[in-house]
């Protein structure tokens, strides 16, 4: 009888101890761990200007002048990089401005402070050309995939939902590769979906990409949150990255071969490849960019972030207030 | 002493269960991690009564969960089917065996995620890839019991039939297919087992429906909830299969333990 009181107490005493172990972990995670002068960032496998910094060098030159190290993460996806935000182990990370608004809704704490690029023919809709399809209306019953919580989702909801076509298109959840897989194998009639599996989707039909949307009204971008710790711990730093990327936005103006070269050079493509991959997306000047990201791309933040808190996937209904507040302007020092 | 001793211990489990639900509870009240990491055990219920109201992604929890268990007991049953014969007719005979044994032990140790994607592309994305993954996941824990309780049914026995007339086929069903049920129904468990645990993998790729595909989906958008309720379902639900399959075999098999 004793012997199995003792053992009840060891059992429940084993299980305290284990949940505290628990939650230490989890807490630690969202406490402030680290301290040193490493910029963590995450990063997407895509020519944008941070790709272009860093083939360049620039962005480790003007972080070793000041005393910084860079580390780079690869994520796959926006939704990775969220996780990897939330748990605290990059400081900076690119994104689909679709997890950006997943980010807001789940109260991470993180701000968006740079817009990498707006979205243009590098997304696009396409079906098969032997469907033969003319009008929008022609979708209906199709299979459609696409990489969920994208902005290319996004971007598809959009366009189905102005030809009121919600609900009457299947859609399916795959990612880029998977996309290509299906297609080649015929169990898809359409994707939307970027480069460089766009290109590899024979035989098809564009019925309209981001370009086309964006300026209908629904943009999507690639932009960059950063955790507020590292906001208050290392404003300068920050500051110093988002002055190298503004340059990589002014370089595009004046010298796009030039930023074709450097992010095809790191990513293994020829410049023309690159060029394809880059498409019609903008690069919004530096000088631009707080007018910018404080005025037209919050109204189009809070368009999508409405739409996706009707569809109830966010964690919360966040307002045109909660737009205005986590898009932070004050880093990019406008080129100066 | 004796009888009292099962209640004692399920009073233990019943304490556990209720001390981590406690835990839980505290933990979010007291609000010592963000409610992305831990949601609340109340909004665990909200959202698991919204979800039965609005469904998920606009289809119901109900469709969700039957779409998934029917893609586990088609995978399951095919396993059954096509294992327990050929786990017991390898078990007999050794020709058999030697060409079924290198190919099941072959599949066996490998994670199955390891070669879905190239089922994908063999049988495409609809609903054969997700069975045929759940399929080759639960074939080799049957077929290694039945195989296994055909070498263990007592030589003896069979010579014994064998002196008193009986011929091979005869020998089969009254001895081999009795002693074996048993280490049946016990393949059976582990191969549900199994195909359980891959069933959000099998869901992962190209689908739209399924518990396994809602907690994946859930997790792109940071929905905690949504996923703490997918994973409850699915733990209650293994649980429940388990004890219904321990149920059935002490039903149908009684002579277990005596032969």
């Amino acid at each position: 009888m004793k012997n199995q009181r003792r053992l009840k107490l060891g059992g429940l005493l084993g299980v305290v101890v284990l949940g505290l172990i628990g939650l230490l972990v989890m807490t630690g995670a969202s406490r402030p761990t680290q301290s040193t002068t490493t910029i963590r960032i995450g990063i997407l496998r895509v020519p944008n200007d941070v790709t272009a910094a860093r083939q360049r060098g620039d962005l480790q030159r003007a972080a070793r002048q000041r005393g910084y190290r860079i580390k780079y993460y690869t994520f796959d996806s926006g939704v990775d990089a969220n996780k990897a935000l939330l748990a605290n182990s990059v400081d900076l990370a690119t994104m689909g401005d679709t997890n950006a608004v997943v980010a807001m809704a789940a109260k991470i704490p993180v701000n968006l402070v740079w817009v990498n690029d707006v979205v243009g023919s590098n997304e696009q809709l396409v079906v098969r050309r032997q469907l033969g399809i003319q009008r929008p209306q022609d979708l209906v019953g199709k299979t459609i995939a696409t990489p969920f919580a994208s902005t290319s989702h996004y971007s598809l909801m959009m366009y189905l939902k102005a030809h009121h076509l919600l609900g009457k298109v299947h859609l399916m959840d795959m990612q880029t590769t998977e996309i290509v897989a299906a297609w080649r194998r015929g169990d898809i009639d359409g994707a939307y979906t970027w480069e460089p599996s766009l290109s590899n989707l024979t035989h098809a039909q564009t019925l309209t990409d981001s370009q086309a949307l964006a300026n209908a009204g629904y943009l999507t971008a690639n932009v960059t949150l950063a955790t507020t710790q590292f906001q208050r711990q290392h404003p300068q730093a920050l500051r110093m990255v988002l002055d190298v990327l503004g340059q990589m936005h002014d370089l595009k103006q004046t010298h796009p071969g030039e930023i074709n070269r450097t992010t095809g050079k790191f990513l293994d493509l020829t410049a023309q490849q690159a060029q394809t991959q880059i498409g019609t997306s903008r690069w919004v000047r530096a000088d631009e960019m707080p007018r910018f990201m404080t005025h037209q791309f919050t109204r189009q933040f809070n368009t999508a972030c409405q739409f996706m808190g009707q569809q109830q996937t966010l964690n919360s209904r966040p307002n045109y207030r909660d737009c205005q507040r986590f898009i932070d302007a004050r880093y990019c020092t406008g080129g100066e | 002493m004796e009888t009292k001793r099962p209640t004692k211990y399920r009073r233990l489990s019943l304490g556990v269960l209720l001390l981590i639900l406690a835990l839980w509870f505290g933990a979010t009240a007291a609000h010592l991690v963000s409610g992305i990491l831990l949601p609340s055990p109340q909004r665990v219920v909200t959202t698991f009564i919204s979800l039965c109201q609005h469904g998920y992604n606009g289809v119901s929890l109900g469709t969700h969960y039957l779409v998934t268990m029917l893609r586990l007991i088609i995978a399951v049953v095919a396993a059954i089917l096509i294992g327990v014969p050929l786990g017991l007719v390898s078990g007999y005979l050794l020709r058999v065996k030697a060409i079924v044994d290198p190919i099941i032990q072959f599949i066996r140790p490998i994670p199955p995620l390891a070669y879905y994607t190239l089922l994908i592309l063999w049988l495409g994305i609809g609903e054969s890839s997700k069975i045929s993954l759940l399929f080759l996941a639960a074939i080799p824990p049957i077929y290694i019991a039945c195989f296994d309780a055909v070498k263990k049914v007592n030589v003896e026995y069979l010579q014994s039939a064998a002196s008193l007339g009986a011929n091979a086929k005869q020998r089969f069903w009254h001895i081999v297919f009795p002693a074996a049920a048993p280490d049946i129904f016990t393949g059976v468990r582990s191969a549900v087992g199994v195909a359980y645990t891959t069933i959000v993998s099998a869901e992962m790729v190209a689908s739209s429906t399924g518990i396994g595909w809602m907690i994946i989906d859930a997790s792109h958008y940071l929905k905690s909830d949504v996923m703490f309720v997918g994973i409850i379902v699915l733990g209650v639900t293994g649980v429940a299969l388990d004890w219904g399959i321990k149920a059935l075999e002490h039903r149908l098999i009684k002579w277990s333990g005596r032969v």
